[in-house]
């Protein structure tokens, strides 16, 4: 009862602020919107048990990236931009395309509620225990997902090396 | 009460990580913190660090070694696991680590007060008590690299300090690469050694604990034949070698010497040279099971004693000296490990930590980075100093008694450390007859504070070491004393042989690892250009290569040329024909993209419902 | 914690911030707002990676990992993005988009 409690106003706010983010006039606004996206979209990970992403989520959507968009805006000048919108034509195929595909998977949830049968969907897992999951997370870490584990710490070193190198 | 200093301890150890994480921090975000508070939370840490790391001792003594450890990584039945294993060996060594640092920090805080990165000065003195400190308690040989290598680095930041100077940070890189080969060969060895016990292990999780290092030793010596357990051995131990500066590695504590004067005297002299020897104390469970090892390990200690005493005697700079005489004694130490006297090892690395550190302060007193060699003077402390480091007085002679005493059943030894003291005295005194006393500079009173301190230490040791009698060791450094001031009399009417010279470059060996092995490299160039001139001159090959390229060519030209042709044109036809499609805008692109998307995902959708309704429903 | 809801209202608050995040991108003119948008994007993705972590027994958690990796990619994608149009807007001065048409 109380996950729903705290769920519902959650995804209130996500939908809420990530529209703001799109549809406000200043782009500071919108970055301020977004972090509030962030934050909450660190609490629904928290919701779902997953909470060293919720850690993650927070330190790197809620506080890194929003410092490097803040950044960002200070180089631009926005003082000139007024029009952030589009309009025409292309608005109208985006949101058709968006509609199309929401009434689409909204009817593929409809249909799927009916096949329960399909195997991997079942309850949550309702004994979760935080270290349980923090010794999952390690596991696949180091055997099954190793390789992607070092890829990216060598994509992250790359780029940090690059971007260090070029920036003159 | 004793129980809490132990069960502390390891705040004590974490608290210089902190300091130095707030000093990085704050500087990286231009915070002004004053120099007097930045010295004393410095001095508060190593303060602690003797009060806990003393009263861990005093509790171990009484009760016994403590563990505490938590895993750090869990890889199926693999731990690394990290944290707090005091026994004596570690207590004594934090005990002689915090004390030292301590005067050390009080001595820099007037010694470094003109230097523009004092900051940074700190920060590096607090990193290094960290990672010191987490070698010194680690439980596992996990933590013991770490440590290692963070002890590598702090060293290379300091001998670069003064970047700015390319002769310095050439030093730094020289004798970082230098540390890297035994890193190297210690990561090796314990890479090898979770090898065989991931493959033989009965127990349920590989740890490569300490306090069962028997029963791994047994696993590792049962499972490996003779050859591989010898060279198993070597690698483990060349990182001591290494970090030791031993015999054929010793060329980088040269290098070292470039660094501020307190920093040599922490690092270079005292504490962390002397991790080698920990290593090889904690090693000694594995290494005690080949005989031909501590042979090894006992003959190349005395070799590098008697050798960089050699070199030390041609020297002329203090610090060279110095350096030359670190590699010596602890020459002297590893010997007396390989020789089994594991105490004496110990109390003659402290009884050195504090002669040497008593040595380095009193030549930074009255000189700095810029005293060339003529200039050079020396306060009374050092040659007070120097008597207890060639075995005349103090502790230093007692120490060298015990040598004798250890040495007793091999005559061959005996008489290789007599000549190592005798040449102790030569170098040390040498020195002090060579430059004249200071007069009239006044060092600032927390400089004479850190040195008497450290003088007054290596006193009570007399006291504490027993077993003076002045018996052989005592003579011969007493002759070696009397030989260096008639050297020193009659050296303006000397000239200086050849094999003078020799000794002074260190019998070449740091030539030879700049040159030589850069010659090889020219060789190896020189033979790849001889390789390509016989083919060039040689007329059949060059003909066939000819022929070769004449029908690969034609091969391009008529079947390659024409393929891409092919698709180029193909290319450009399409190109022709979508061009109508463009408006040069990314975003109207997705916009589309997306449209065609969902139609593809709804009709698929729609299919899926179509079959299954016509399948009349799942399940 | 104990999940009553299950796991149809997460994908769908996951479907939500994805097209909120497409139209974003399609529709916006300013390159950051565009930017924060595919960040929308990802952390859509990321709800989804971590509902079927939790609600797939077999699947042991690997949704969570995929979820830390995409944060990781995420966090690189924006360093490199913000790098290219920091490259391009010292030559142009605006942060319009549009007025990036010829690249």
């Amino acid at each position: 009862m109380t996950t729903a409690l705290i769920f519902y106003p959650t995804a209130l706010i996500i939908i809420i602020f990530s529209v703001l983010t799109i549809f406000s006039k200043k782009i500071v606004y919108s970055l301020i919107s977004a972090i509030v996206v962030f934050m909450a979209a660190g609490l629904i990970f928290y919701l779902l048990g997953a909470e060293y992403n919720a850690v993650i989520q927070l330190t790197i959507y809620g506080l890194a990236v929003p410092i490097l968009l803040a950044m960002a805006i200070m180089f631009t000048d926005v003082r000139n931009e007024k029009n952030t919108i589009v309009t025409g034509a292309r608005k109208f195929v985006i949101i058709t395309a968006v509609l199309l595909i929401a009434m689409s998977v909204v009817y593929l949830t409809a249909i799927a509620i009916n096949l329960t049968a399909i195997p991997i969907f079942s309850d949550a897992n309702t004994n979760l225990n935080s270290f349980r999951i923090f010794d999952a997370i390690t596991d696949g870490f180091f055997t099954s997902y190793l390789i992607a584990f070092e890829l990216f710490s060598i994509l992250l070193l790359a780029v940090v090396a690059g971007v260090s190198d070029n920036a003159k | 009460m004793s129980e809490f200093f132990t069960d502390n301890l390891i705040w004590v150890i974490l608290y210089p990580l902190w300091v130095f994480l707030l000093i990085g921090t704050g500087r990286l975000f231009a915070v002004r913190m004053s120099k007097k508070l930045l010295t004393l939370i410095t001095l508060t840490g190593s303060g602690l660090g003797i009060l806990f790391s003393g009263g861990a001792l005093i509790n171990i003594l009484q009760s016994g070694s403590k563990e505490f450890v938590f895993t750090f990584i869990k890889i199926q039945n693999f731990l690394i696991q990290l944290g707090v294993n005091i026994d004596k060996l570690s207590a004594v060594y934090l005990l002689l680590l915090f004390t030292i640092s301590f005067f050390i920090q009080l001595y820099s805080s007037s010694y470094m007060s003109r230097e523009p990165k004092y900051y940074r000065y700190f920060g590096y003195l607090n990193l290094f008590n960290f990672a010191m400190g987490l070698l010194l308690v680690s439980p596992n040989l996990f933590q013991i690299y770490i440590g290692w290598e963070l002890v590598g680095l702090v060293s290379y930041l300091l001998i670069g300090f003064q970047y700015t100077n390319p002769l310095k940070s050439t030093a730094a890189v020289k004798a970082f690469i230098i540390n890297r080969i035994g890193d190297t060969a210690l990561l090796t060895g314990i890479l090898c050694i979770i090898y065989i016990m991931w493959t033989y292990s009965v127990s349920e999780f590989v740890t490569l604990d300490f306090s069962d290092f028997n029963i791994i030793s047994s696993i590792v010596y049962a499972h490996t034949n003779n050859f591989t357990f010898t060279i198993l051995c070597l690698l483990l131990f060349t990182g001591v070698i290494v970090k030791s500066a031993q015999f054929p590695f010793h060329t980088w504590l040269q290098e070292a010497m470039k660094a501020p004067t307190p920093v040599s005297a922490l690092i270079h002299s005292a504490t962390m040279v002397a991790a080698g020897v920990f290593l090889t104390i904690r090693l000694l469970p594995l290494l005690t099971l080949s005989k031909e090892i501590l042979i090894f390990i006992v003959i190349l200690g005395m070799f590098t004693a008697l050798f960089c005493s050699l070199c030390a005697i041609c020297q002329n700079n203090v610090k060279s000296v110095l350096a030359y005489s670190t590699s010596a004694n602890l020459g002297l130490m590893i010997a007396a490990v390989g020789f089994g006297n594991i105490d004496l090892a110990v109390i003659y690395l402290i009884v050195h930590g504090f002669i040497k550190a008593a040595l380095f302060l009193s030549y930074g007193m009255t000189n700095n980075e810029y005293t060339d060699d003529t200039g050079t003077t020396l306060p009374p402390s050092f040659i007070i100093a120097s008597f207890a480091l060639a075995g005349l007085a103090f502790a230093g002679l007692n120490c060298k008694e015990l040598f004798f005493e250890t040495f007793k059943q091999n005559t061959f030894l005996r008489i290789e450390f007599l000549l190592t003291a005798f040449m102790c005295a030569v170098y040390i005194f040498k020195l002090c007859c060579k430059y004249p006393l200071a007069k009239g500079k006044r060092p600032h009173a927390r400089e004479q504070i850190s040195v008497w301190v450290f003088l007054l230490i290596i006193t009570a040791g007399t006291f504490a070491v027993y077993g003076s009698q002045l018996g052989f060791p005592f003579w011969t450094a007493f002759a070696g004393a009397l030989t260096a001031i008639i050297i020193s009399i009659k050296a303006k009417e000397c000239k200086e042989g050849k094999i003078t010279q020799i000794c002074s470059e260190g019998f070449f060996i740091d030539k030879f690892y700049s040159r030589y092995i850069y010659s090889c490299y020219g060789k190896i160039t020189d033979i790849a250009n001889k390789i390509e001139l016989y083919i060039s001159n040689n007329k059949f090959l060059v003909s066939f290569v000819k022929a070769a390229v004449f029908i690969a060519g034609n091969i391009e030209k008529y079947i390659l040329d024409a393929a891409v042709n092919l698709c180029a044109i193909c290319t450009k036809f399409a190109s022709r024909e979508l061009e109508h499609a463009q408006t040069r805008n990314i975003q109207t692109y997705i916009a589309y993209g997306v449209l065609i998307a969902g139609i593809i995902f709804t009709a698929i959708l729609l299919t899926y419902a179509l079959v299954i309704n016509s399948l009349g429903g799942i399940g | 914690m104990l999940n009553n809801i299950g796991i149809y209202h997460y994908l769908v608050l996951g479907l939500i911030l994805f097209l909120t995040g497409l139209c974003g991108v399609v529709i916006s003119k300013n390159i950051i707002k565009i930017l924060i948008s595919i960040e929308f994007m990802l952390t859509a993705v990321n709800i989804n990676f971590t509902t079927f972590g939790l609600y797939c027994k077999n699947l042991a958690f690997d949704g969570y990992i995929f979820a830390l990796f995409y944060i990781a990619a995420g966090a690189v994608e924006l360093a490199i993005a913000l790098y290219i149009f920091y490259a391009m807007y010292r030559e142009k001065q605006t942060s319009n988009i549009e007025d990036y048409g010829d690249v």
